[in-house]
């Protein structure tokens, strides 16, 4: 298992160009944070929440699993023996990590940035901050690869648009990332659900996204 | 043996069987284009797993991890050096073998193993896959035609070690569009017909055709009406006379394949085959149930046509003449396109 995980992250190091698709949203967050700066993190943050952070996570998935499937990408290690739940599993650690890692650090930097006089304590709203982030990147983390095992790859953009599209409607809020992470970042709630039960429910999301994934993924296509 | 028990294989489109036969250890070879079943019953050998029926290794059913398996295309992880994938390989299995640059200069590859995954072509991945699957350690290796679309400076060594897998206790099973290749390496010949198999036998009594371009050959038969039925259904041109009907071809291995069909399948009883044209010895030694002349006289033929540059017509085919004696585990009925 230690030799599979390996894989992605040494394709990672060794393919700077699929990191570089990350920056451009890093850059963006941390433009909003900056321009905010003294006013307090709460408008750069619900900002970050709904643009940088699911594309942060959407650039991630990418350059875990390349421009391909996950069905693609899991082959790789299965042609040279590993087990097929192995090499699924091994992918989803990788994409996971690395989103949460990267939606994490952005979003702490971005209300270091912005934080201001009413905010509460720097150390604690930025903690705050990173965690909330990371809850959401974990939570588009299993959408994006749920949409990986849809066509060629191409139903990773898919689940990112009706992300976009109906993640923030009264029901698929409840369903998709987008509410909740809004939520958390102070936004208007999810139907009835509290700041605290959104963040126990992306976790759940991300849970719920990861076995589909894992249910469609664990037989080859025919 | 692995055994398979009216198992029903499937892929895209085409599929296979029910098939009831069982493969012995060593070099088992599928003989047949990807639209007689080949592709699909190794796939579903080597990762599918069969729609219906069962495949048993032994006393217990094939398990994935059974298995080494090289498809059409070879996927291997991207950002790894090729010999990094070969070491991976061989840590995934917690197996001891050469380190992998090691092995890939064995098989002629040396070149490749400082080369990205993502750079190399199908043929160079489908390589590496190869020498990876073969050296597996595996108790099943399966391999989708092993030595066409893989790297020309591996096939001579790939060949070497399929042969050599010939004299061991593990199953290699392949797929060959070409039918001379099979009898190059494999010890047990299956051949596909449109979904079906024909009785797998054994590449020590192989009747080796060796023939380009179109052909012509009288059969002799009781039942001119019958086997002219049966070849009309193969698209052969045909005409009876008396006593004999006349087929023709694209090629020998063509005519001799829908005149098996005809034998096992239809039950037409040929008394005998005669060739038109130049003289094939060994075609009617095997029709004398000769079978020593026939293979001698096959091998000289192949000589001669590789001599004259035109091995790639040699075709392998199992049990032409006389009617098979199917072995008593065998049976193959149903199955076809869907």
């Amino acid at each position: 298992m230690w030799s599979l995980l390996r894989v992605p992250w040494t394709r990672l190091a060794r393919s700077p160009r699929s990191l570089l698709t990350l920056l451009p949203w890093a850059c963006i967050a941390l433009f909003f944070g900056w321009t905010a700066r003294g006013r307090g993190a709460d408008d750069s943050l619900a900002t970050y929440a709904a643009l940088p952070l699911p594309l942060l996570a959407f650039a991630a998935v990418g350059a875990v699993l390349g421009a391909k499937s996950l069905g693609h990408a899991v082959s790789g290690l299965r042609a040279l023996g590993a087990s097929r739940p192995a090499a699924i599993l091994v992918h989803f650690l990788a994409a996971v990590l690395l989103s949460m890692l990267l939606t994490a650090v952005v979003g702490g930097a971005v209300a270091a940035l912005a934080h201001g006089p009413a905010d509460p304590p720097l150390a604690r709203d930025v903690l705050a901050s990173a965690g909330a982030s990371a809850l959401g990147g974990a939570a588009y983390a299993g959408l994006f690869l749920l949409g990986a095992t849809f066509g060629n790859g191409a139903g990773r953009s898919i689940v990112l648009a009706i992300d976009f599209a109906f993640g923030g409607s009264s029901v698929g809020a409840m369903l998709f990332p987008r509410g909740h992470v809004r939520s958390l970042f102070g936004g208007a709630d999810v139907a009835e659900l509290t700041a605290r039960q959104s963040s126990i429910a992306l976790p759940v999301l991300a849970a719920l996204f990861l076995l589909l994934a894992f249910l469609r993924t664990r037989r080859p296509a025919r | 043996m692995i055994t398979l028990e009216a198992a029903v294989f499937r892929e895209a489109k085409v599929s296979c069987g029910p098939l009831t036969f069982a493969l012995p250890a060593g070099v088992t070879a599928f003989v047949g284009e990807v639209a007689d079943g080949t592709e699909a019953v190794l796939r579903g050998l080597g990762e599918l797993g069969p729609r219906s029926g069962k495949v048993r290794l032994g006393n217990r059913a094939l398990e994935p991890s059974d298995v080494a398996f090289v498809g059409q295309d070879a996927p291997l992880p991207e950002g790894l050096f090729a010999r990094e994938c070969v070491d991976l390989g061989a840590k995934v299995r917690k197996i001891a073998r050469e380190d992998g640059a090691v092995l890939l200069e064995r098989f002629g590859l040396g070149a490749l193993g400082q080369r990205r995954v993502e750079k190399l072509t199908l043929g160079e991945r489908r390589a590496i896959a190869m020498v990876d699957a073969i050296t597996s350690q595996r108790r099943v290796i399966v391999l989708v035609d092993p030595l066409s679309h893989v790297a020309q400076e591996a096939a001579p060594a790939i060949l070497r070690a399929l042969r050599e897998l010939r004299k061991t206790n593990v199953f290699v099973v392949t797929s060959v569009s070409s039918p001379g290749l099979a009898a190059d390496y494999a010890s047990t010949v299956v051949l596909m017909d449109r979904g079906r198999a024909l009785a797998p036998t054994t590449t020590s009594r192989p009747l080796l055709l060796a023939s380009q371009g179109p052909v012509q050959v009288r059969i002799v038969t009781s039942e001119p009406m019958n086997l002219l039925r049966e070849l009309a259904r193969e698209g052969l041109a045909t005409h009876a006379d008396a006593g004999h009907v006349s087929v023709t071809g694209a090629s020998l291995s063509a005519v001799a394949k829908a005149v098996q069909h005809a034998i096992v399948h239809a039950g037409v009883p040929i008394t005998a085959v005669i060739p038109d044209g130049p003289p094939l010895a060994h075609v009617r030694a095997a029709i004398a149930g000769d079978e020593r002349a026939a293979y001698d006289a096959a091998y000289a033929a192949r000589m001669q046509a590789s001599t004259e540059g035109t091995r790639g017509g040699a075709a392998l085919v199992a049990h032409a003449v006389p009617a098979p004696e199917a072995p008593s585990a065998f049976r193959s009925d149903g199955g076809g396109q869907a």
